[in-house]
């Protein structure tokens, strides 16, 4: 079931004497805590002061993060407002709440872009909200065109779509491009598994601790734009002409809008992290665990070269786990593989039969001669011990004699 | 051996001006200048890592495991950044508490600029910025106001909000904490000064926060949004009250002032509620009784003044500063009594439960009158912008309550002459 919040600023919120920036909207079972880490995803910052109505040129924050431990999806539209009752700069944030069952296979992107799912202004009064249906909307079909309108090539598209849920990247963006569509558009290139895996914001002002998000637009210019520039972090920045995007399957997509290879390609994305062994038949490689299933929370994006040749060097590591011992029941391993392994045993068990062999004759050889003459000398050894016991016996023999001497005097 | 041209005189315990955690110097991390090192546990993978070195270059500072000299400190429990005076510069927290829409922002925004004017120049006292980078906000503000190109051009500062720019996210013990981003100054003595040689002694790092009035309403405090837990370590409270929002004053201010925010219909505030929020806040963080007095200054900062002056005919707000022949100066604690006690009547005849409270509520009282922009919001016909223009901007004893506070607790920073003595809190140090 999806759950909702809408926060912004009015006489009077939901909660009795709130007042100011509240909640003036919640489903009735949101938990506390939920309601507190929605106020926190609801920050937003003017770029140009609105004079009554919202500022055109102020951007709208779309985002879709992840609750921690599994709790979920959060969508969020956070925009500019107008003013408030008090004459003061207002917002107006949105947030869904969703869980696992709510998720549309087009994806969050498409979700949010799909008219009525989020609110755009808010009147009346403090109200608690009742269960609704979303649009799942509808997925871009046909080339990205908003990739090809704001970069000059769709490829680029697929640049980002490229590194799916395992690459965070950051997306350097400027009012009045529609960060939304171009997110949305890249997410059409994205196997629908991992769609929901892939965290966004349009508009980067401070995403609270704890909560990752993969893909980050920020503002030309902006603190957090500085901030990236001065980490030194790789940055898809659409501001500046960028040429032709690098050749992938995923900017052959974004330009064709052929988006039926996204199978083949979802597939040959992850052989390309998991690669067969040359010469198999539809290989089962040992079950590695995905990247994507575990952390979508990775290191930044380094360098274009870099990250190829990462992947390059990962592509080879892992093929090189990836030749396991085959399992014994029920799986079918390749031939190659049998017969290394069973040169190896072969070797391994001429070695032990060579080796057991030497230790005999070494032992029933002039070896052994050696072994006996340490067994006489240590038996000669016992002797001379038995000796000095003998002479430590008559030592204390003459001693006992010594005693009984003085002690007959004494008497 | 090389000497290192210049040393620290480190202070005995250091309070982080962000989570307001007690460490010695020693504690302290340092924040890695290598670019390699990027992600911090508590802050973020966008942040650089924060560690506690082992190796230093010759100027004193760590050496990050790259190789890398760094510059900048941090907090060892939030990992916030940490400005270098808060480690030779005994903490001065001030709180400034208010309703929603009262004029905090405008007041700190009118006080800082009024200060670093008149504190270097009428007593010798410089005061600058700890960290620029802290008071960035800040420092638009003043930007807005008094540094603008453009002084035709209403201007409106931003509404404060309960997250974003004016706070930081952290991790404290496995828990998602909001932190209030702190203004910190340095206030020190310089040439000139009559206590010039107790510069060590007597410099201060001044703390300010300008908290959303949302949250001093009552239920917003929890241990994941401390945000106005400085209360705990406060010298002082500044209290804004704004009369605009007295639903009492409201036909009175309506007939003496044209201003737009005494129009029929905006909206009221029982600003009383926000007072004893407050004080059941900082007596719960003090370990006081419900009944207890606190030896913690209060000043009741009546904003607005511009809106409501003529409802007290008679209020002498001439330049509270008196001037020797020599040229050393003094804050005239009698002409600020006089008039403190001229708002606290008028007051008193508005709002009597506010000011019951507030003499119940602490032994040091003070009721102060301010303007932050000394006239009203005007309305741009290009833009439609409604705010106050640049060439407008006069504040009014904006510096008042801050060079009263310092002149009570400085130890000899800021002289004052007059007063009566049993109003004057001499010699009070940190408030209990």
């Amino acid at each position: 079931m999806v759950n909702e919040l809408i926060y912004t600023s009015a006489p009077r919120g939901l909660k009795p004497g709130s007042r100011g920036f509240c909640v003036v909207a919640a489903s009735a079972n949101l938990s506390p805590k939920i309601v507190s880490l929605l106020e926190s995803l609801s920050a937003y910052r003017h770029l140009n002061l609105p004079a009554g109505g919202p500022h055109p040129g102020n951007p709208v924050v779309w985002s879709h993060l992840l609750l921690p431990e599994g709790g979920g999806s959060v969508l969020s539209r956070v925009a500019d407002a107008g003013l408030d009752y008090s004459d003061r700069t207002n917002k107006l944030a949105h947030h869904l709440v969703l869980s696992s069952m709510d998720r549309s296979t087009p994806g969050p992107a498409t979700m949010m872009r799909s008219a009525g799912n989020l609110s755009r202004q808010w009147t009346g009064d403090p109200r608690t909200l009742t269960a609704r249906d979303l649009s799942a909307g509808v997925l871009p079909g046909g080339p990205c065109r908003t990739w090809q309108r704001v970069t000059g090539d769709a490829g680029w598209a697929g640049e980002l779509a490229r590194g799916g849920s395992r690459q965070s990247r950051t997306l350097v963006v400027t009012p009045p491009m529609d960060a939304l569509a171009l997110i949305d558009e890249a997410l059409s290139l994205v196997a629908e598994n991992d769609r929901w895996k892939i965290t966004f914001t349009t508009f980067d002002n401070g995403i609270p601790q704890g909560l990752g998000c993969l893909w980050r637009c920020v503002i030309v210019g902006s603190p957090e734009h500085q901030k990236a520039v001065a980490n030194q972090v790789a940055l898809l920045d659409l501001t500046i002409p960028l040429g032709a995007a690098p050749e992938s399957p995923q900017a052959e997509m974004a330009r064709s809008g052929d988006r039926t290879s996204l199978l083949r390609t979802a597939r040959s994305v992850s052989s390309q992290a998991r690669p067969t062994v040359v010469g198999t038949e539809t290989p089962q490689l040992a079950d590695a665990p995905s990247a994507a299933d575990q952390d979508y929370q990775l290191a930044p994006l380094k360098p274009q070269l870099e990250s190829i040749a990462a992947v390059r060097t990962t592509a080879t590591a892992t093929a090189k786990r990836a030749v396991k011992p085959p399992k014994i029941n029920g799986s079918s391993a390749s031939t190659g593989t049998l017969l290394l392994w069973f040169a190896v045993a072969m070797a391994a068990m001429l070695l032990l039969v060579v080796g057991v062999g030497v230790a005999g004759w070494y032992f029933f050889s002039g070896a052994a001669v050696s072994v006996v003459e340490k067994k006489s000398r240590s038996i000669d050894d016992m002797v001379r011990a038995d000796d000095t016991d003998l002479v430590m016996s008559d030592a204390g023999r003459q001693a006992a004699e010594k005693q009984l001497q003085i002690q007959s005097r004494q008497m | 051996m090389k000497l290192l041209p210049y040393r620290y005189s480190l202070n005995p315990g250091v309070v982080c001006p962000s989570c307001w955690h007690d460490f010695t110097p020693d504690n302290a991390r340092w924040i890695s200048s290598h670019p390699d090192l990027l992600g911090d546990p508590k802050l973020g993978e966008h942040e650089r890592l924060r560690f506690l070195p082992s190796k230093f270059n010759l100027a004193g500072n760590a050496i990050d495991e790259k190789g890398s000299p760094c510059e900048r400190l941090a907090c060892p429990r939030c990992h916030l950044g940490l400005p270098w005076p808060s480690l030779d510069l005994r903490p001065l927290f001030y709180s400034i508490v208010g309703s929603p829409a009262c004029g905090k922002s405008y007041l700190l925004a009118s006080m800082c600029f009024q200060l670093r004017q008149a504190l270097p120049a009428k007593f010798r006292v410089s005061f600058t910025d700890a960290d620029p980078q802290c008071n960035q906000i800040l420092n638009d503000y003043e930007e807005q106001q008094f540094f603008n190109a453009d002084q035709n051009t209403p201007v409106q500062l931003r509404k404060t909000e309960e997250q974003g720019d004016n706070y930081a996210s952290t991790m404290i013990d496995g828990a998602r904490i909001q932190l209030p981003r702190p203004f910190l100054f340095s206030v020190r003595p310089v040439d000139g000064h009559p206590n010039e040689h107790q510069s060590e002694r007597i410099a201060r790092m001044l703390c300010l926060y300008d908290n959303a009035g949302e949250s001093y309403t009552p239920g917003r405090d929890s241990s994941t949004n401390p945000v106005t837990r400085h209360l705990a370590k406060s010298a002082a409270i500044f209290f804004c009250f704004d009369p605009t929002q007295d639903a009492r004053l409201r036909a009175k201010l309506q007939k003496a002032s044209g201003d737009s925010q005494t129009k029929a219909g905006r909206a009221t505030s029982r600003q009383e509620i926000i007072f004893h929020e407050m004080a059941s806040r900082l007596r719960s963080l003090r370990g006081l009784g419900s009944s207890d007095k606190t030896d913690c200054p209060l000043i009741v900062i009546v904003t607005k003044l511009d809106v409501w002056r003529s409802l007290v005919p008679g209020l002498n707000l001439d330049d509270p500063i008196r001037t020797r022949a020599d040229g050393l100066s003094a804050l005239d604690l009698g002409r600020v009594e006089e008039v403190s006690q001229q708002v606290r009547q008028f007051l008193h005849g508005v709002s009597p439960e506010l000011v019951t409270s507030a003499e119940s509520f602490s032994r040091h009282v003070h009721f102060v009158p301010v303007s932050a922009t000394g006239c009203g919001s005007v309305t741009d016909t290009e833009t439609g912008v409604t705010g106050v223009r640049p060439c407008d901007i006069a504040p009014i004893w904006c510096d008042v309550p801050l060079t009263l506070m310092l002149s009570l607790h400085g130890q000899g920073l800021i002289p004052y002459v007059g007063g009566s003595g049993s109003k004057v809190a001499k010699g009070v140090r940190d408030g209990k």
